[in-house]
C-alpha cells in the first residue's frame, strides 16, 4: 500500500470521510481536468453503492476518469466495450472445461469482467437487450448466477456506464426498468475552452500526470457504512418523497410540463436515490446530517432518467432536465411558514 | 441553542407583525380613504373617526395576533436553517436530540457552534416591502388630504350634531322636569304628567330630526291636553281660598287644613253654642259661596251645613261637613294634579318652541320669551281699586287708604275694591328684565299716588272718591316677592273681614294667587 493511503478501520467519523473523499477528488483533479460535477457524482455513487450511467459524446474521459479512480482507490478496474455481439457470459464469466495434469477435466468457472471493483460498461446501448439484462441484474443483485451457482461480485461494486446520445445507428436503448437501477445519470458536458487547453497540456507532454492512491477497499467500505448511518430528517424524507410524487402526472402536485410531457414519473427508487445521494453529499460536506438542499441538488442527475418523457417533449424541445427543474420549482424547499420569515 | 430558538422566536413575532402590516397596509387604507371619501358624499358624522378607528383596529388585531401566534420550535428551528443557511442542522438538532452515538453527538454539536455566533436579526431581517408600503403611503396621504380638507358635508353634519345635542338636552330637560314632578308626589303614587314626560324624553332621544321631535311633542302635548281641565284656574283659586281663609280664620280648634278644620268642626258642632253655631252657619254659607265656580261639591256640602246648622239639625250639619272635608281633599288632590299636568305642559311647550326655533334656522337664537302679562281692561267699580297696570280704574270707598286693595287699612271704613270688568286678563303687571327679577309698581312708592278717601284711623267721615289710578309703571319699582306676600296677608284679611263682594272674593283671590306664583 502506498504511503498516501488513509488506511481507516472503521468506525471512521464523518469528519475523516470528509476529508478522504477531499483527497480522492483531488488526486482525481490531477487527471481529469475540470468535470468537478461529474466527480461528485461518481463519489456520491461510490458512497451510495450506486451505479451511474454517463452520458456524453466520445473523446471526454469517461474511460480515464475510471481508471483515475481505480488508481486512486487502489482498486481492480474492468472495462467493457459494448457491442451487438456481445454475450452475457462475455460479461458475467462462464464455466470452461479444464485438463488437468492427471488428465481429468473439470468445469472451471471464470469470472468475467463484471467480477471487479469497479466496471466501466462502455457504450451500454450498443448490447442487445439480453446482454444489457444480464449486466444490470448483475448491477442490481451484486451477484452473478452462472450454472445455478451464484457468486457475489466483489465490495464495493461500482458500475459506472456510458452511453453516446448522438449515434443512434445500431444501438439499442435501454429500457426504462433498467435505467431505474443506476443510481444516478450524469450528464458529461464539454470542457470549456480553458480547461480544454489545459486538457492538450497535460496529455501531450512527455509526461502524463497519474494519481496516488489515497484509499483502499476497506477505508471504502467505512465510508459506504458511514453513509448509510448518517440520519434523516424526516421532513427531509418528506421532501424528497414530495419532489418524486410531483413527477407523476396524474398527482394534484405535478407542475404543468409534468402533466403534459411525461407518461410516467419515477419509481420508488427515485426517493431512495435522492435520500441515498443526499447522504452521500452531506458526508462528504462534513455534515452529520442530510439537509434539503442535499436532496435538492441531487434531484437533476437522481431523476432524470426515472421520467418517461413523451414525444411531445422532443418535439418542443423539453428535455428531461427542464421537467426536473420545473419539479422543483413547483416543490420549492418548505419554508417556516411565519409570514416575513425565511 | 434552545435560548438562541427562544430569542429568534421572540424575532419571528416582530417580522410576522412587520410583514403582516405591510401585507394589510394598502387594503386598511384604502379601505379608509374609502371611507373619508363617502364622508364628502353623504353627510355622515362618522368617516373620518370611522377611518382612524379602521386603522388603529387593524394595528390591535395585528399586534395582538402576533402575540398569541403559536410558534413551535421546529418552526423556529426551520426560520433558523433557511435564515442562516444551516443546512437544516437546528432542526435535525431538534429531532435527534435523544439520538444516540456520534451522529447524534455532533448534530447538537454543530447546532450549539452555529447558535453561538449566531444573531436573530440576521436569520429573520425585516425585509422593506417597499412597494406595498408606498402604495399605502399614497392611499394614506390621499385619506388625511381629504379629511383636512374642507368638506362641502360639514355644515350638514354640523347641523345635524346641533340638532341631536338640542334634543339631548330638550331630552334631558323632559326628564329632570318629570323627575321634579315624581318628587312632589307621595310614594307609590303615579302620575300621568310624569309618564307623559318621561315618554316624550325617550321619543326625543329616539328622534332622528327635528321633525320627528316636533311630532313626537306635538303627540305629548296632545295627550296632556286631553287630560287638562279648563276650569283649573276656578278650581285653584276656590281650592287654596277656602286652605287661606280657614287658615287665617279657622272654625274649630284642631287641623290645619281646610278638611281637617271641616272634619274637626262637625266634630265641635254639639259643643257650640246656638250664637257660635248661627254665626258658623254664617261662615260657612259665606264660604260655600265662594267655592260654587271653582268647587261646586265643596260649595253644596258647605251650603247644606250651613242650613242644617240654621236650622238646629246638628247631625246634619255634621254629616255635610264630613261631606265638605272629603270634597276640599278631593279637590285640593285634583289641583295638584292638574297642577303638574300645567307644569308638564309647560315644559312640552318650552321644548315645542326649543325645538321649533331650532328649526327656522339656526344662530338666530331664541325669539321673544316674555309676554305681555298686562291687563287691558277698564273697569268700572267700587272701592279702592288698586289701579295698577293698564287699566283704569274707577273706584268707590271709604277709609280706604291710599287707594290700596279694599281699604284693608281703612279701620271701620268699608271700601269696596274696583276691580276692571273683565275686559283684559286680569293679569298683573309682571316686568321680566335682565336679571329675572319679577316687580311690581310699588303705589306706596309712587310719586303721583291718589287718595281717595278714607284714614287709616277711620275716625273720617266716609269720602267718596273718585279718580283716576296710577296706570303707568313709574321708577318706583320693588321687586314683587318682597310685597305679595303683604299685599295678600290684606287682601286675605279684607276677604275674611267681609270688606269684598262676595263674588268679588274668588277672584281676588286668584289675582293674589297668580302673583304667588
Amino acid at each position: 500500500m502506498a504511503a498516501g493511503v488513509r488506511k481507516v478501520t472503521h468506525p471512521m467519523t464523518p469528519e475523516q470521510c470528509a476529508r478522504t473523499a477531499s483527497a480522492i477528488a483531488a488526486e482525481i483533479g490531477k487527471v481529469i481536468v475540470g468535470q468537478r460535477a461529474l466527480v461528485d457524482d461518481v463519489l456520491h455513487c461510490l458512497l451510495a453503492e450506486g451505479h451511474i450511467l454517463l452520458e456524453g459524446v466520445p473523446g471526454l474521459g469517461k474511460t480515464m476518469l475510471l481508471k483515475t479512480l481505480a488508481e486512486t482507490l487502489s482498486l481492480p478496474w474492468s472495462r467493457i466495450q459494448f457491442t451487438p455481439d456481445l454475450m452475457p457470459a462475455d460479461i458475467v464469466g462462464t464455466q470452461i472445461l479444464t485438463q488437468g495434469e492427471d488428465g481429468s477435466r473439470e468445469l472451471r468457472f471464470r469470472p468475467g469482467p463484471i467480477t471487479a471493483n469497479l466496471v466501466l460498461a462502455d457504450e451500454v446501448n450498443r448490447a442487445t437487450p439480453k446482454t444489457q439484462a444480464a449486466m444490470l441484474e448483475a448491477m442490481q443483485e451484486r451477484a452473478v448466477t452462472v450454472a445455478g451457482e451464484t457468486r457475489p461480485l466483489p465490495r464495493p461494486f461500482l458500475v459506472l456506464a456510458t452511453q453516446n446520445p448522438v449515434e443512434m445507428e445500431g444501438t439499442y436503448p435501454l429500457p426504462e426498468a433498467q435505467l431505474d437501477r443506476f443510481l444516478l445519470k450524469a450528464l458529461v458536458p464539454f470542457p470549456s475552452a480553458d480547461e480544454l487547453v489545459t486538457v492538450i497540456e497535460r496529455t501531450t507532454g512527455a509526461v502524463t500526470p497519474s494519481p496516488d492512491p489515497v484509499c483502499d477497499a476497506d477505508t471504502l467500505r467505512a465510508m459506504v457504512a458511514l453513509t448509510r448511518e448518517v440520519p434523516v430528517p424526516d421532513h427531509v424524507v418528506r421532501h424528497a418523497v414530495d419532489l418524486v410524487v410531483a413527477t407523476h402526472p396524474d398527482q394534484g402536485a405535478a407542475p404543468d410540463p409534468v402533466r403534459r410531457y411525461v407518461r410516467f414519473g419515477a419509481s420508488p427508487r427515485g426517493v431512495q436515490a435522492l435520500i441515498l445521494c443526499g447522504k452521500a453529499r452531506a458526508v462528504l460536506a462534513g455534515r452529520p446530517s442530510v439537509s434539503i438542499d442535499d436532496v435538492r441538488a441531487s434531484a437533476p442527475a437522481a431523476l432524470r432518467h426515472r421520467l418517461v418523457v413523451g414525444y411531445e417533449a422532443t418535439a418542443d424541445g423539453t428535455s428531461a432536465d427542464d421537467v426536473v427543474a420545473a419539479v422543483l420549482g413547483a416543490v420549492p424547499e418548505p419554508t417556516s411558514g411565519v409570514r416575513g420569515a425565511p | 441553542m434552545r435560548r438562541f430558538l427562544a430569542r429568534l422566536r421572540r424575532r419571528l413575532r416582530l417580522v410576522w407583525a412587520w410583514a403582516t402590516t405591510a401585507w394589510v397596509a394598502p387594503g386598511v387604507v384604502a379601505a379608509a380613504l374609502a371611507v373619508v371619501a363617502l364622508g364628502r358624499v353623504v353627510p355622515w358624522g362618522w368617516p373620518e373617526p370611522l377611518a382612524a378607528a379602521l386603522v388603529v383596529a387593524a394595528l390591535l388585531v395585528v399586534v395582538i395576533a402576533a402575540a398569541i401566534q403559536r410558534l413551535p420550535l421546529p418552526v423556529v428551528a426551520r426560520a433558523a436553517d433557511r435564515g442562516l443557511a444551516t443546512h437544516d442542522s437546528f432542526a435535525a438538532a431538534l429531532q435527534f436530540e435523544r439520538l444516540e452515538g456520534s451522529f447524534g453527538e455532533r448534530i447538537a454539536t454543530r447546532a450549539e457552534s452555529l447558535a453561538a455566533g449566531a444573531d436573530p436579526a440576521t436569520a429573520a431581517p425585516f425585509r422593506p416591502y417597499g412597494r406595498r408600503w408606498l402604495v399605502a403611503a399614497v392611499l394614506a396621504v390621499g385619506a388625511v388630504g381629504l379629511a383636512v380638507a374642507p368638506n362641502p358635508q360639514d355644515g350638514i353634519r354640523a347641523e345635524r350634531a346641533e340638532t341631536r345635542a338640542l334634543l339631548d338636552a330638550l331630552a334631558e330637560q323632559l326628564t329632570e322636569e318629570a323627575e321634579a314632578l315624581a318628587e312632589e308626589l307621595p310614594d307609590g303614587a303615579e302620575d300621568p304628567a310624569v309618564a307623559e314626560l318621561l315618554a316624550a324624553a325617550e321619543e326625543l332621544r329616539q328622534a332622528d330630526d327635528l321633525e320627528a321631535a316636533q311630532e313626537a311633542l306635538a303627540e305629548a302635548q296632545d295627550a296632556l291636553d286631553a287630560r287638562r281641565s279648563d276650569n283649573l284656574a276656578a278650581q285653584q283659586a276656590a281650592a287654596q281660598g277656602l286652605e287661606r281663609s280657614l287658615a287665617q280664620r279657622p272654625i274649630a280648634e284642631a287641623g290645619e287644613s281646610a278638611a281637617e278644620q271641616l272634619a274637626a268642626a262637625a266634630e265641635e258642632l254639639d259643643g257650640l253654642t246656638a250664637e257660635e253655631q248661627e254665626a258658623l252657619a254664617e261662615r260657612l254659607a259665606d264660604l260655600a259661596a265662594t267655592q260654587e265656580l271653582g268647587s261646586p261639591e265643596v260649595a253644596a256640602a258647605l251650603a247644606e251645613a250651613a242650613e242644617a246648622l240654621a236650622s238646629g239639625d246638628v247631625p246634619g250639619a255634621q254629616a255635610a261637613l264630613g261631606e265638605a272635608a272629603q270634597a276640599q281633599g278631593a279637590a285640593n288632590a285634583a289641583v295638584d294634579g292638574q297642577l303638574n299636568l300645567d307644569q308638564a305642559a309647560a315644559a312640552l311647550a318650552e321644548a315645542q318652541a326649543a325645538a321649533e326655533g331650532s328649526g327656522q334656522g339656526a344662530g338666530e337664537g331664541q325669539g321673544e320669551g316674555s309676554g305681555d302679562g298686562q291687563g287691558q281692561g277698564d273697569g268700572d267699580g267700587q272701592g279702592a281699586g288698586q289701579g295698577q297696570g293698564q287699566g283704569a280704574g274707577q273706584g268707590q270707598g271709604g277709609d280706604g287708604a291710599q287707594g290700596e286693595v279694599g281699604g284693608a287699612q281703612g279701620g271701620t271704613g268699608e271700601g269696596r275694591g274696583g276691580v276692571g270688568t273683565p275686559g283684559g286678563t286680569d293679569q298683573p303687571r309682571i316686568d321680566t328684565n335682565d336679571d329675572q327679577r319679577a316687580t311690581v309698581v310699588d303705589t306706596a312708592e309712587a310719586t303721583d299716588e291718589t287718595p281717595l278717601g278714607g284714614t287709616p284711623t277711620g275716625d273720617a267721615a266716609e269720602v267718596i272718591g273718585e279718580g283716576d289710578g296710577p296706570t303707568t309703571a313709574s321708577l318706583a319699582q320693588v321687586p314683587l316677592s318682597e310685597v305679595v306676600a303683604d299685599y295678600t296677608r290684606r287682601a286675605t284679611e279684607a276677604a275674611d273681614a267681609q270688606q269684598l263682594p262676595a263674588d268679588q272674593q274668588e277672584l281676588v283671590g286668584d289675582y293674589f294667587d297668580l302673583l304667588s306664583q
